[in-house]
């Protein structure tokens, strides 16, 4: 059985389509790139998997599975605790997603305090350790500040954290390194894909930038519209694309040319 | 050798801080030639935003010289400067963010003409020019920036740019917010812009695969200076500083 299986979904915002039925699984300890231009519904499903859809937003068919366990109709209480330690979340504007009146530390320790009790000065120590991962500089310091102290790329790597703080089985990750200038963006990377390696946390990724896909994606959906054009092994769909869309999208990035090895 | 359009001479920059100050651009030099692009590359941090600032002097550099056309910029004031903000333009990361949310993108995009007395009929005509030229259907103009796409909103911010008729576009991560497929039509729009209308880009952007796509010079800026500058294939393929190499392997 496959960790997350999401079967012929169909959602509405207002009688607009957004998802037309969508099909697509996650296997344990996998990672799935999600990609296609804004609009094409990547947001939606994230938003469907975590309840967050709104009173605008109607499922209209097709079902979401997470471990065998009905996503759709389950009760707010029931996803509450589903949600963080089983199925984390990262949000591309992370910032936001922090109280503005409240200190990082209390606010990570309120998070996995919600789940488990752990005592303060263990979470406290995990997060530094998880942060120096991360590649924030000062940790202690990060703890102490207020959100709005942190620079974009830094409540990234601060967001990113508060979610793995909880160990989860599937991780959703929408922009994850968009706001991180190139070097500390590899070093997300490969701190996720350690993370994978250790705990075999699944990650459905969101990203528009080609070469964090393929440096992190096992497999790749590409969407279009609310379908899915195209569905396979990370390296066959970007270099060996079949739809003229996912070839269309393809020929628009750019590759570096590199300087010769060893030079 | 024609007058370089850009020209920057040993621009430092230091903002003063409580206990020490911080240097935040040291001694940077480059010109850009007519429809010539360079493409200014670093970390965050690096001090590219500030050299941005500086040269459409949003930002008093603290040392230094900024000659537009051979025409020193760097003290000008009031009308003199007004002047000199028609023939440089910048295009920001963020489009919806640089348009007035209460009025049209046809106001945004006529504003430069309306502010050189342009009559009515002949700045809606030379509007729908620019909205067409920048691959946007006319009638978006009457619309407001959230009510357009990303893109669209971005091309916008092009056709004003071109207004005011300059003969340097200043790119601050212009393309960094928008998909791939909508980058790939502003890059278009803007090479056509350098190859017929030479005009001069300074381009600045953390996407190397686009740099090297694009410009024709790159300047890797580290820790506020230029640690190497040279044709764009040069700097790329064959770098000479740590900081380039450290840069290039980074990249994905």
């Amino acid at each position: 059985m496959p960790l997350l299986q999401t079967t012929s979904l169909s959602v509405s915002y207002d009688g607009q389509p957004a998802l037309r039925g969508l099909s697509f699984s996650v296997e344990e300890g996998e990672i799935l790139g999600i990609v296609g231009e804004s609009g094409s519904g990547k947001s939606t499903v994230l938003k469907v998997l975590t309840g967050l859809l709104g009173p605008s937003g109607q499922i209209a068919g097709g079902s979401v599975r997470y471990q065998g366990r009905d996503l759709i109709h389950i009760s707010s209480r029931e996803r509450r605790a589903l949600l963080g330690p089983e199925i984390g979340m990262v949000f591309q504007d992370a910032r936001s997603s922090f109280c503005p009146v409240r200190r990082i530390g209390p606010q990570l320790c309120e998070i996995v305090r919600a789940h488990r009790s752990v005592p303060k000065d263990q979470i406290r120590r995990e997060a530094l350790d998880l942060m120096d991962k991360l590649g924030l500089e000062d940790p202690a310091r990060v703890w102490e500040s207020w959100p709005f102290q942190l620079s974009g790329g830094m409540s990234q790597r601060v967001g990113l954290c508060a979610a793995l703080l909880l160990r989860p089985r599937l991780l959703l990750a929408d922009e994850p390194t968009s706001a991180l200038d190139v070097t500390v963006r590899r070093q997300v990377v490969e701190e996720l894909l350690r993370l994978r390696a250790e705990r075999g946390t699944a990650i459905v990724l969101v990203a528009h930038d080609m070469g964090v896909i393929r440096a992190m994606a096992d497999r790749i959906l590409v969407l279009r519209e609310g379908s899915a054009v195209e569905q396979g092994p990370c390296s066959a769909v970007l270099d060996r694309p079949q739809s003229p869309y996912t070839q269309a999208l393809m020929e628009a990035v750019p590759h570096l040319r590199r300087p010769p090895e060893g030079a | 050798m024609s007058t370089p359009v850009l020209e920057v001479r040993h621009l430092c920059k230091t903002f003063p801080g409580r206990h020490t100050a911080l240097s935040a651009v040291e001694d940077v030099s480059f010109s850009i030639a007519p429809g010539q692009c360079l493409g200014l590359v670093g970390e965050s941090g690096s001090g590219k935003s500030t050299v941005a600032r500086m040269v459409c002097r949003l930002l008093e550099p603290t040392s230094g010289q900024i000659l537009l056309h051979g025409q020193d910029i760097t003290g000008l004031t009031g009308r003199d400067l007004r002047a000199v903000y028609r023939q440089l333009q910048m295009v920001f990361q963020s489009p919806a963010e640089s348009f007035d949310p209460r009025r049209t993108l046809g106001d945004g995009i006529g504003e430069s003409l309306r502010v050189r007395g342009v009559p009515r009929r002949e700045r809606e005509r030379r509007t729908a020019a620019l909205m067409e030229r920048c691959g946007l259907d006319p009638a978006l103009g009457a619309r407001r920036p959230h009510e357009v796409s990303g893109g669209q909103c971005q091309r916008a911010a092009v056709a004003r740019a071109l207004a005011a008729e300059p003969i340097l576009l200043i790119c601050d991560e212009a393309t960094s917010a928008l998909d791939m497929t909508v980058q790939r039509q502003i890059m278009d729009l803007l090479a056509e812009l350098k190859e017929q209308d030479g005009i001069a880009i300074l381009f600045i952007c953390h996407d190397l695969a686009l740099v090297q796509s694009f410009c024709d010079r790159t300047a890797v800026l580290h820790r506020g200076r230029i640690a190497e500058e040279g044709p764009t294939e040069q700097v790329l393929l064959h770098p000479c500083s740590k900081a380039a190499k450290a840069l290039i392997d980074a990249a994905f």
